[in-house]
């Protein structure tokens, strides 16, 4: 299973704050970006918002790049540019 | 051995007491503190609040990495950072950074150093509520060219 957390104006937009995907949804290793097209292709209403050029990720709470690989038991978070401070 | 301490939380932090925790070493020749705050005025909205979302865990293990790089960096003995999350209204302390040194150099540029890493790493977002509409605060390019800087060096 793969943990996916939305955060901030992302979460309002998909209107959820997370998503778990099943071992059988993905094959594992994958990308945060086959991540996003499998989203995008299973809720259609959330495709402007998974296709915005700003937003950032981290997997196991560690910044990540949208090719960076994934594996089952990851915590992968999807979220705009950070604003704290 | 740094002191090194991090915070997030939404009580209201005491300046005074962190000031004197960190001025409490007796190497510490220079002590800088930085306290952010909520301005009334944000690109020309009046603003009545903010509230604050940050990612639980990973806010944490970036401010700590923040301040290990610091202390690499820097000469420096004591340094504490705390950032508030929730609703926080107008003038509230919203971020603080008190680094303690033998000397001022190192303890102003450890300060600025984790303040522009923090703005542009840890996972915080910022949502305005005006006067007639609430918005995610956007991302200031001015914060990512002040951390630059570091980078160069």
């Amino acid at each position: 299973m793969i943990q996916i957390l939305f955060f901030a104006r992302l979460r309002e937009q998909l209107g959820q704050s997370k998503v778990q995907l099943s071992s059988d949804a993905l094959e594992t290793p994958t990308s945060i970006q086959t991540v996003l097209d499998y989203l995008q292709h299973q809720n259609p209403s959330w495709r402007d918002a998974l296709s915005s050029p700003d937003l950032c990720f981290a997997i196991d709470q560690e910044q990540a790049q949208v090719t960076d690989l994934i594996s089952q038991n990851c915590e992968v978070a999807i979220f705009p540019p950070v604003t704290g401070g | 051995m740094t002191f090194s301490r991090v915070s997030v939380q939404t009580q209201v932090f005491d300046v005074a007491e962190r000031y004197a925790s960190l001025a409490s070493n007796s190497s510490a020749g220079a002590v800088v503190t930085f306290v952010g705050h909520v301005r009334d005025m944000n690109l020309g909205q009046t603003i009545q609040s903010l509230e604050l979302e940050h990612y639980p865990g990973m806010t944490e293990k970036v401010l700590e990495q923040i301040n290990l790089e610091a202390i690499e960096r820097f000469d420096i003995n004591g340094l504490d950072v705390v950032h508030r999350v929730g609703v926080l209204d107008v003038n509230e302390a919203i971020v603080f950074v008190g680094v303690s040194s033998a000397h001022r150099g190192d303890a102003f540029q450890a300060c600025e150093f984790v303040m522009d890493a923090l703005k542009t790493r840890a996972p915080f977002w910022k949502k305005e509520q005006g006067s007639d509409n609430t918005a995610w605060v956007s991302h200031r390019d001015s914060d990512s060219q002040a951390v630059e800087r570091w980078a160069k060096k």
